[in-house]
């Protein structure tokens, strides 16, 4: 009994010093220093609030791009699919021109004269060989025309046909292949000049004009004439339409001292039969429903027959001031 | 933060002693400007947060449980503080003026001091609620975020027993003229000393 009284005294003395040491620390006191505390919320309020308006930015930001994670996988995979596709190599066909191969009796009544007579055969290359077919000795001519199309052949084909004595005709297509990327050949039929023409003369522009449309294969003439009050006025001679042998497309834009010419040339193939039996009138809505371009005057569409065939110009004139 | 400062040092004011010496016997064994560290960022993320807390009636308890949060995570940083110089703060906000003594402390607070470093985060921060704060066991149940009133209970009672006993060691030895933890050198009479205030004081 004596041993478990001497013990509650021991704990009761230990609660004590407990107490004591814990009523110490309670009778601190801090009050003074809350009015310090209180003025330093408030600076300390508007520097989180400016803190906040940075975050809420960053973490507009940062949900935008979780929410549209998806979508942004998407975009990156259908760029980088649109990317391959472009660089995939294609196989183009490309006609170098066409060869008619014609065969005629040796003993012609003067056809070489009269072939070589031809005005579109001073751009051929021709080649002859002497055979022997049944016992009588005929001449095989192989004329070879680059950059022509094959209407045209068709054409010079039925004018060697009118001048009689041949025996076989037949036209080959020239053509060889091409492997580039899809978004080269997307752009192979179409291409840009630009002419910075200030200081040039119109001789000048003129030159430095056709030589760049040759070097694409086109042949066409221009004409530059400067008006009294400076601007130049171009005129397109001869569109070289004939000399096109696959739909090819441009945009030429010459910059001048103060003004900029843009002329635009969109080829395309038509079939022939397209315009027959038709009148101009009807051409010309053909024309305009075609290029979606109702607004195109009655002279702004220019058409011309000739021996049946019909040749339609679209010819728009376009100044812009800068 | 739609409600204004003003609110927020009307409602802390009254709660602002007690908060302070909670917070400072909760970081007993560090410096003053750790524990300043502490309190700083305490009364920033309430600042931050006040717009959330919807009964005003309960703002004692909730900025108490900021400060217990605030002490977790501030202890775990503590330790990696002494192998890495990390930036622990999130706010630009300017220092919070010096609220702690820098004097040297009475006797009895270091004896209290030492007893609370041998305390869990969980044991000090319930037994300085329930003992300094004045929180009910309930209370202090919502602010340790815990399920049972057993637990924290429990808790107190282990606190209570691990501080007597560390207090009493220390009155022992100081009675004795010796600091039980200045020389733990290995000396056998040291360790046989602390051996026997173990085994006086259970039982």
């Amino acid at each position: 009994m004596q041993k478990s009284g001497q013990n509650d005294k021991m704990n009761t003395d230990k609660n004590k010093s407990l107490e004591h040491r814990f009523s110490e620390v309670k009778q601190e006191d801090y009050s003074s220093t809350f009015p310090e505390v209180e003025n330093w919320l408030y600076k300390a309020n508007i520097s989180l609030a400016n803190d906040k308006l940075k975050e809420r930015k960053l973490h507009r930001m940062k949900n935008f791009f979780f929410a549209n994670k998806l979508r942004l996988v998407y975009t990156i995979i259908a760029f980088i699919a649109v990317v391959a596709a472009c660089n995939m190599p294609v196989t183009q066909t490309e006609s170098a021109g066409q060869v008619i191969t014609l065969v005629v009796p040796k003993d012609n009544s003067g056809f070489e004269a009269k072939m070589y007579a031809l005005p579109w055969m001073k751009d051929a290359q021709v080649t002859q060989n002497d055979n022997v077919n049944n016992g009588s000795t005929q001449v095989l001519y192989r004329i070879v025309l680059q950059n022509t199309s094959k209407e045209q052949v068709m054409d010079y084909s039925r004018e060697l046909e009118s001048l009689g004595d041949i025996v076989t005709i037949q036209i080959t297509p020239m053509n060889y292949d091409v492997k580039r990327p899809l978004y080269s050949a997307a752009l192979n039929n179409f291409f840009r000049i630009d002419i910075d023409a200030t200081g040039m003369s119109d001789e000048e522009l003129q030159n430095e004009l056709e030589s760049k449309l040759k070097e694409q294969g086109i042949d066409m003439n221009f004409k530059f004439k400067t008006g009294p009050e400076g601007r130049r006025d171009l005129t397109v001679e001869n569109s070289g339409l004939d000399s096109i042998k696959e739909p090819r497309s441009f945009e030429l834009n010459i910059e001048d001292d103060n003004s900029r010419e843009k002329v635009k040339l969109l080829t395309q193939k038509v079939d022939p039969k397209k315009f027959e039996g038709k009148t101009d009138a009807e051409i010309r809505d053909m024309v305009r429903k075609d290029n979606g371009k109702p607004e195109l005057t009655d002279d702004e569409i220019k058409i011309t027959r000739e021996n049946g065939k019909v040749k339609v110009n679209i010819e728009v004139n376009k100044t812009n001031k800068k | 933060m739609s409600r204004n400062t003003a609110e927020f040092t009307e409602l802390l004011k009254p709660h602002y002693n007690d908060a302070v010496k909670y917070s400072r016997a909760l970081c007993a064994t560090w410096s003053a400007d750790d524990a300043e560290d502490v309190l700083q960022q305490s009364f920033l993320l309430a600042l931050e947060n006040f717009h959330n807390l919807k009964d005003t009636t309960k703002f004692r308890s909730w900025f108490f449980k900021i400060i217990t949060t605030t002490f977790y995570t501030a202890i775990r940083k503590h330790f990696w503080k002494k192998f890495l110089p990390i930036d622990d703060s999130r706010y630009n906000a300017p220092d919070m003026p010096e609220v702690f003594d820098r004097a040297e402390q009475t006797e009895s607070r270091i004896v209290l001091n030492k007893a609370l470093s041998v305390l869990s985060a969980k044991e000090r921060s319930a037994i300085l609620l329930y003992e300094i704060a004045g929180f009910s066991i309930e209370e202090i149940v919502t602010i340790q975020k815990e399920n049972s009133l057993s637990a924290v209970k429990s808790r107190l009672s282990r606190a209570r027993k691990k501080l007597k006993k560390q207090i009493t060691q220390q009155e022992h030895f100081s009675g004795r003229g010796d600091d039980p933890y200045g020389d733990l050198n290995g000396d056998l009479e040291n360790e046989t000393l602390n051996l026997i205030a173990e085994i006086r004081s259970e039982r």
